[in-house]
């Protein structure tokens, strides 16, 4: 299940997904519960995760991957095994101070020299060269990387798709026929779509939200992406490193003054590691 | 060991331009330290222009006149920079343009500053890429591998709730 994507077999479950979760939102038909955590999360974090119950965790992994292959067709990865090695150690670490520490986490960095992450459902984690180049510690990597792990752990993205997927992909879906290893144009024309218009902006502060405490559980300083955000507040809309970001994402300054507003003092007296320099951890990995 | 000369350099410049404006958006104490219980150097007011010049945690170092010492860092508001292209910060992570390999698709080298980051418009033109979506696989790591990562980097993990839903 977990093997290599087959993509036929992704389109096919999208396309039973969003039939079966269109009909829950629009006749609220009870489908039967997929759930794979013997702990309620939905009733512990709210709506989000219970949204998305049309689709279970192999499908969201399936979805994931087909997204994954289509932003490494925006730009391809990094040609630097250090990197991406460091990144997924670093990423994978964060990943099991949270309640869903056994998914496929994968973490790449992207030849872009812009400044972005992204996150797929089922743990695909991305950030781009320029941004991993402007970190100034290892605590402000490993904010961002929880902040997008945050969108994973409350299926944002999924929310996203029986939102906003209209009826021509469902139509696309439902027609498919198996034996078709390519992924469907509608689906790449979808992930672009989401990815180039951004998340709720609602998704994006409890990612903010969730990015600090995953930091600080796993031993880092948890203003790390506090600072990042703090980089962002700086930087003009009109740079091309910063434009798509700053265009998907709520204003830094109201991100800031939120954070600002939950965190308070209360990190004092937490162990807050900076972290090794980032030149020396490429060099270990 | 040898620091090669490009990285020293990169280096050397970002401490010079590390030296941000910033505002304070509240009152705020200037500490000696950067803690709570450290001395109080000076009292800021609201909407005070200092300079910060690093960051310690939860706390900044500004330069504030003739002083120098520490605030709370979510007390402090950046002043957008001026211009665009390419930002003093590209820099600063200890000379990182150096060490990553260069990109692939750079057309000149490690000379990344010209060079535009992703837009609506490479997201439009792309097409499925699963040959690349199968390198990155290959580079996950194994839940060993993160767990040796955290003992290694000798961080301490700790046990801290999520934030309460806001109110609506």
């Amino acid at each position: 299940m977990r093997t290599l994507s087959n993509f036929a077999r992704l389109l096919i479950l999208l396309g039973l997904s969003l039939l079966g979760t269109t009909a829950y939102a629009q006749f609220s038909l009870k489908l039967p519960g997929t759930g794979n955590s013997p702990v309620d999360i939905g009733s512990l974090f709210g709506n989000a995760s219970k949204m998305v119950k049309g689709i279970d965790e192999p499908e969201e992994i399936q979805i994931g991957q087909g997204f994954a292959a289509t932003l490494l067709g925006a730009k391809p990865l990094l040609a630097d095994e250090h990197a991406q090695r460091y990144v997924n150690a670093l990423g994978h670490y964060l990943a099991l101070q949270t309640e869903r520490p056994d998914l496929p986490w994968t973490f790449a960095v992207l030849d872009d020299p812009g400044f972005n992450a992204f996150a797929t459902p089922g743990g695909y984690i991305f950030i781009t060269r320029g941004l991993l180049q402007r970190m100034q510690s290892e605590a402000e990597l490993a904010g961002v990387l929880s902040h997008e792990i945050g969108h994973v752990l409350r299926k944002h993205y999924l929310k996203a798709v029986q939102k906003n997927a209209g009826a021509s992909l469902l139509g696309d879906l439902a027609s498919m026929k198996g034996g078709n290893s390519q992924i469907k144009d509608s689906v790449v024309n979808f992930a672009k779509n989401l990815y180039s218009k951004g998340l709720d902006k609602e998704d994006e502060f409890e990612a903010d939200r969730i990015g600090v405490i995953v930091a600080a559980r796993a031993g880092y300083d948890p203003y790390g992406l506090p600072a990042v955000i703090q980089i962002l507040e700086e930087q003009s809309a009109q740079d091309n490193n910063f434009s798509l970001l700053l265009k998907t994402h709520p204003p830094p300054l109201e991100r800031l003054d939120r954070l600002d507003k939950l965190m308070k003092n209360q990190f004092d007296s937490l162990p807050a590691a900076s972290g090794a320099p980032i030149a020396t951890r490429l060099k270990e990995y | 060991m040898k620091i090669p000369a490009f990285v020293l350099s990169a280096l050397l410049a970002a401490n010079l331009a590390y030296a941000d404006p910033a505002h304070t958006i509240r009152a705020t104490d200037l500490h000696a330290e950067s803690q709570s219980d450290a001395a109080t150097l000076a009292f800021i007011p609201e909407n005070t222009a200092l300079d910060v010049v690093q960051r310690r945690g939860a706390w900044s170092q500004v330069k504030a006149g003739a002083q120098t010492g520490w605030v709370r860092m979510l007390d402090l508001r950046f002043d957008v920079k001026p211009g665009s292209g390419s930002s003093n910060s590209g820099n600063a992570a200890g000379g990182l343009n150096g060490l990553l390999a260069s990109g692939r698709t750079a057309n000149s080298g490690t000379d990344t500053t010209g060079v535009r980051g992703m837009t609506e418009e490479d997201l439009n033109k792309a097409q499925a890429n699963p040959a690349e979506f199968q390198k990155m696989q290959s580079y996950a790591s194994d839940k060993a591998v993160a767990v040796a990562f955290g003992k290694r980097a000798q961080l301490t993990q700790s046990n801290v709730p999520y934030f309460p839903e806001p109110a609506k």
